[in-house]
């Protein structure tokens, strides 16, 4: 009953929004909300299911985006025979070395094995950067302006979504395959580590997805605004409803979008439920709840973690596919670690852990509220300030101050929700 | 040979500001087990603090510095009174959130009060001393000093005198510690004081010897986090060799490897720690 009356509520806010703003500014809102309920189902799993902190959220957002890229965006025919095969060679070399040292790791002991693995790793990575730098160079050069990168594939960019949950997937393999089974703590400067580390790869690394210089036209599911607009058949049909070519086509582009979004999200919720409600989810509860009592019973408490850590990490994975298609553009200098994380997991709290829908809830919710607190915020200071005098210190600040309310608004919403309800507004039965 | 005695001098320069953010997050995480991520914005808060001083207010340096540690003192017990205190018995993820609430509140604060300019603390230190080839700008000299002493004045207090033997009784066994009399209210006020103190000087050198800009504590708290996991969480000793370790490794990185790659160092040395030691270069197992 709960769970319908909140939905109903933020429905309405979103409802609210169309009546009062525009109903195209509701539905680029309500998109990325789709998407942020999609990452904060994607923690929830982690965290509401298993216990798992993880603060890298962005970084497997980030790769997500990355395979919007490698798979939907033309290949450079020029770059790649300038240096594709060199540059694949040189990381071939660069994950042979890996092996390699891990092999000598493996067979060798005491003293011997530190000399041992430090040479190979010097000679691998002196090779590596002889094969590399070169191959590099030579595809950077390809007209820089506009390509100077590999490019992707050229395929349909829907298949980039399970793409990007597959990359998410085996970052998070090897972050779990370091971290788990170690302190919890570990595991979160881990993912933060990792999370770094794919941002840093993103925005230096200029041939594999052009860097700061990001990535734009990225192909879409879904017509542009403008064929629609000089279709004749789509004038025709949307005469009727009353309103302009443009923004009848914006608000169909944007509606195709909230489909699309819209199947993958109930997908998910399906498919989290079904999971949550199997032996397997009693399972992981059962392990999050009493570790030691669940080992005891013969689970494999470090197993089952790094399963759940790499599906939940796969799901961030998909949202960031689809929030990168979403924008049309790839702009690794905006993926903010922490501060990203942050909204992630207020949504997922104040939603409700370990509640799916919960966390879909915060995530259109808190979404919403991050976009309309400027606006609200303005209107709110308008009314403080309406008694001062044009012009003065105190009203001028204030105004000023509603670029910073967002942070603090966040804040507030938090400290009410874990105050008043403090498993969230949708609390795990 | 003298490229790398210069980088390994740069290095531990940096590695010492690395140390004092390191040992500020070590004591907090080791006595309370609170992953204080907001630590490297109230850094910077201080560094901050020490600019506005120096360049608006014409103090001498030294004082602003006073003045700005005596302020990180007072901070730090409000951090602990108004952020921590509420949430300590409440589940763990609670002290995290808060954690990372506290940060961005921090950097609005910053935003807010010193503007998005990036600023560096003017000083009037600019002799240049040369060692058979190796330069070290005075600058960097007395920041190395400068932690050492921090450093050095940090271990006799926790090691000698009666307060230091509360906390680390507390970080060892809290029960324990009750029962024989200490007073657990108390001491994780005088750990954030220190700590945030500490926090403060790292601000001071960051904001002179590179600069202060919205963005740069929070990297800092991520470094330090990963010097935690290098030297072994909750360990002083740990937090100082992991500092210069990393910073060292960083330094020889940019100079030989790729500067571009220089800020992620870091996290591939600590991911390499974890494999092989997970309880750090001085942990114990």
């Amino acid at each position: 009953m709960r769970t319908y009356i909140l939905f109903g509520l933020v429905a309405l806010l979103f409802i609210g929004t169309g009546f009062v703003q525009s109903w195209n500014t509701s539905l680029t809102i309500l998109n990325m909300g789709l998407i942020s309920a999609i990452m904060a189902l994607g923690v929830n799993i982690q965290w509401g299911y298993a216990g798992l902190f993880n603060i890298g959220v962005m970084g497997f957002v980030a790769l997500g985006g990355l395979a919007t890229v490698l798979v939907s965006m033309p290949p450079t025919g020029e770059a790649w025979s300038a240096g594709g095969v060199r540059i694949i060679a040189a990381l071939a070399m660069g994950a042979a070395t890996v092996i390699a040292a891990v092999m000598t790791y493996a067979r060798t002991s005491g003293r011997r094995r530190a000399i041992a693995v430090l040479a190979v790793i010097t000679i691998g990575f002196v090779l590596y950067r002889t094969l590399f730098d070169p191959a590099r160079d030579a595809i950077e050069a390809v007209d820089p302006a506009s390509t100077g990168y590999l490019g992707g594939l050229g395929l349909p960019v829907l298949l980039a979504w399970p793409v990007g949950g597959l990359l998410a997937a085996g970052a998070a393999w090897i972050v779990g395959k370091t971290a788990l089974g170690l302190r919890s703590d570990y595991l979160a400067i881990a993912t933060l580590g990792i999370a770094e580390i794919i941002i840093a790869v993103l925005k230096n690394e200029d041939w594999l997805s052009r860097g700061v210089k990001n990535v734009n036209g990225i192909p879409r599911p879904v017509p542009y605004e403008i064929d629609l607009q000089n279709s004749a058949s789509f004038v025709e049909r949307t005469a009727g409803w009353g309103a302009s070519p443009e923004t009848a086509s914006a608000i169909t582009v944007k509606l195709s979008y909230l489909g699309l979004f819209a199947v993958v999200l109930i997908a998910l919720i399906w498919l989290s439920q079904r999971a949550l409600n199997s032996p397997w989810g009693r399972m992981m509860r059962a392990i999050r709840d009493n570790e030691v009592a669940a080992e005891a019973m013969g689970k494999d408490v470090t197993a089952r973690h790094l399963q759940v850590f790499i599906i939940g990490s796969a799901v961030c994975g998909i949202a960031g596919a689809m929030m990168t298609t979403l924008d049309g553009l790839l702009t690794p200098g905006t993926y903010q670690p922490l501060r990203f994380t942050f909204l992630i997991w207020v949504m997922v709290i104040v939603g409700g852990s370990g509640n799916n829908l919960g966390a879909v809830l915060g995530g259109f919710l808190i979404w919403w509220l991050w976009i309309q607190v400027e606006p609200l915020g303005a209107g709110l200071m308008g009314i403080i300030t309406y008694p001062m005098a044009d012009g003065s210190f105190l009203k001028g600040h204030l105004m000023e101050s509603v670029q910073h309310m967002r942070l603090l608004t966040m804040g507030v919403i938090l400290l009410l929700v874990l105050r008043f309800s403090p498993r969230g507004l949708l609390p795990e039965k | 040979m003298v490229e790398v005695l210069q980088q390994i001098i740069n290095g531990i320069a940096i590695g010492g500001v690395y140390v004092l953010i390191a040992l500020g997050l070590t004591t907090v995480f080791g006595i309370l087990g609170i992953a204080h991520f907001a630590h490297g914005s109230v850094s910077m808060f201080g560094g901050y603090l020490t600019f506005f001083f120096v360049t608006s207010w014409g103090f001498p340096l030294l004082l602003a510095i006073l003045i700005a540690l005596l302020v990180g003192l007072m901070l730090g017990v409000l951090i602990e009174l108004l952020a921590y205190r509420p949430v300590r018995d409440a589940n763990h993820i609670n002290a995290f959130i808060v954690a990372l609430g506290l940060t961005m509140m921090v950097e609005g604060i910053n935003l807010e009060l010193f503007g998005h300019e990036q600023v560096v603390i003017p000083t009037d230190f600019s002799r240049v001393f040369n060692f058979g080839g190796v330069t070290i700008p005075e600058l960097r000299l007395y920041v190395i000093l400068a932690a050492a002493l921090l450093i050095a004045a940090m271990t006799v207090f926790v090691e000698r005198t009666k307060t230091g033997q509360a906390i680390r009784a507390v970080a060892e066994n809290r029960d324990a510690a009750i029962l024989m009399g200490v007073n657990v209210k108390t001491i994780p006020l005088v750990v954030f004081a220190i700590s945030t103190a500490l926090g403060v000087c790292a601000g001071v050198m960051v904001g002179s010897l590179f600069a202060i800009a919205p963005g740069i504590g929070e990297g800092l708290v991520v470094k330090g986090f990963a010097v935690l996991i290098l030297g072994g969480l909750g360990s002083i000793p740990g937090a100082v060799v992991g500092g210069l370790v990393l910073g060292i490794t960083e330094a020889l990185a940019a100079g030989f490897i790729s500067s571009a790659y220089k800020d992620v160092i870091a996290f591939v040395v600590m991911i390499s720690v974890l494999l092989f030691r997970p309880q750090g270069l001085m942990g114990k197992a």
